[in-house]
């Protein structure tokens, strides 16, 4: 009985630090923060545009095609696990879900 | 007749099934594939050697079997993740929906896998349950419920294109389970005293490492803060780690000792007037000794600080850096402080000794 109260009020830890996590993430708290320490958003987007503007010229070579795909392989990355995610095929007709 | 520590017919036997298995994964890096770096590789072979440690453990010893099926699957899931690589329009078979698709199940499967593995784990070492299957499907259902949740809206076919906001928000909120878990154990580690030792604390350390790391991911991904792959060294490191933990459970669980304090542990044998020493005891002595040194060199500490306060003022490094730094410091003095007050009330309640319930 008591090791079932225990492993209860975990899950309800749980649940109320996901909810606060969540409600932390929607506020602009955390942005502005990032924004403070030189990791926002806009710090970011001219990185992945530099690495994107010194691939450009490998675009050129012969195997252009092999390097942009790359590229795009790339952009599709995901350091999740230990794969590359693979690019949709063009004229998909698979559909995304709703931000 | 077998000398020393370590069981070295066990090592060679890992060691030869893992050398197997890194054969093939570099024959079949030659075939077509998505383009993958090589600490990719590097993991995957990590990955295949936990696999293979976690499956013995559970068969070695009955007791953990409700404790390491989960993590045997997530690695197993992880080694599943490769045929992905070799479908696509241009590779050996399948198409790249097709790639997208079996990449998007496996994936769910060992992001549900890991936090299972972990939430179980944690509440199996410290609840020790006379009947575990029970606390597994309660974990299990707990789990899945808190997964379902998250990730309802990436279950059909249709969706291909699974990396968006959504699913990193999803993935902040649901990673924040086994963190959540693990932390709670190491709270309420006093009250419940679990009774299993050094192996399993630090497997727990690592979890809590590789855990805070998706968590991290889920963030950085969020905020498009770029990594530079970063986080697969941070794995490999950690995965190097689990692995050793890993085979040092093993190989005590595969000794004679080893076999007699699993069933100590949950119960299964009754020995009159028992009085053993819990085997987290030598790794909390050495803690102290390491604190006590720092307390009899205690004249050169503040000295040493303040160089340090000097150093940095004149080095002016960047604000990001020192945040890291302040960060770093003030979780290693929050960790020295967690463990002290433990030691002190483990010592207090004689609770470093297993005594017959």
């Amino acid at each position: 009985m008591r090791k079932s109260f225990i492993f209860i009020m975990v899950g309800l830890a749980y649940v109320v630090i996901a909810m606060a996590a969540s409600w932390a993430n929607t506020s602009s708290a955390l942005d502005k923060t990032l924004e403070i320490i030189g990791l926002s958003q806009k710090a970011d987007t001219s990185t992945i545009q530099q690495i994107s503007d010194e691939l450009k010229p490998m675009s050129d070579n012969a195997k252009g095609e092999k390097e942009q795909q790359k590229t795009s392989i790339l952009k599709n990355s995901s350091n999740l696990l230990a794969y590359y995610v693979p690019v949709p095929p063009p004229g998909n007709p698979g559909t995304d879900p709703k931000d | 007749m077998i000398k020393g520590r370590y069981n070295f017919t066990l090592i060679t036997k890992i060691l030869n099934s893992w050398v197997l298995c890194l054969v093939f994964l570099v024959i079949i890096s030659y075939l077509p594939h998505w383009p993958m770096p090589i600490s990719s590789w590097i993991n995957l072979g990590l990955y295949a050697l936990s696999f293979i440690l976690t499956f013995s453990i559970l068969i070695k010893d009955k007791y953990s079997l409700f404790t390491f099926l989960p993590f045997s699957l997530f690695f197993l899931g992880c080694l599943l993740l490769l045929p992905a690589m070799f479908i696509g329009d241009d590779l050996i078979f399948g198409s790249n929906l097709v790639s997208i698709l079996y990449y998007k199940y496996i994936f769910l499967f060992c992001i549900f896998m890991f936090a299972f593995a972990v939430l179980n784990y944690a509440s199996q070492v410290a609840l020790t349950p006379k009947r575990q299957w029970i606390l597994f499907l309660a974990s299990f259902a707990f789990t899945l419920g808190v997964f379902v949740f998250h990730f309802h809206d990436i279950f059909s076919p249709e969706v291909t294109n699974i990396f968006n906001k959504k699913f990193f928000q999803g993935s902040l909120t649901y990673h924040l389970l086994p963190v959540v878990a693990l932390f709670s154990y190491g709270i309420l580690n006093p009250y419940l005293k679990p009774r299993y030792g050094e192996y399993s604390h630090s497997i727990m350390t690592v979890l809590a490492l590789l855990s805070i790391r998706e968590l991290g991911t889920a963030i950085s991904e969020l905020k498009h803060v770029f990594l530079f792959g970063i986080d697969q060294i941070f794995l490999t490191l950690a995965l190097i780690l689990l692995n050793f933990f890993l085979f040092k459970k093993y190989n005590f669980l595969s000794s004679t000792t080893g076999a007699i304090y699993s069933q100590i542990v949950n119960n299964d044998l009754d020995i009159g007037n028992l009085r053993l020493e819990s085997r987290d005891r030598k790794g909390f002595k050495i803690f102290a000794a390491f604190v006590f040194y720092f307390y009899q060199r205690k004249n050169i500490i503040l000295p040493f600080l303040l160089f340090l306060v000097v150093g940095f003022k004149y080095l002016n490094p960047p604000i990001i850096v020192s945040l890291n730094i302040l960060a770093f410091a003030i979780v290693t003095f929050f960790v020295f402080f967690y463990f002290i007050v433990i030691y002190n009330k483990k010592n207090k309640n004689q609770d470093f000794y297993i005594q017959k319930i």
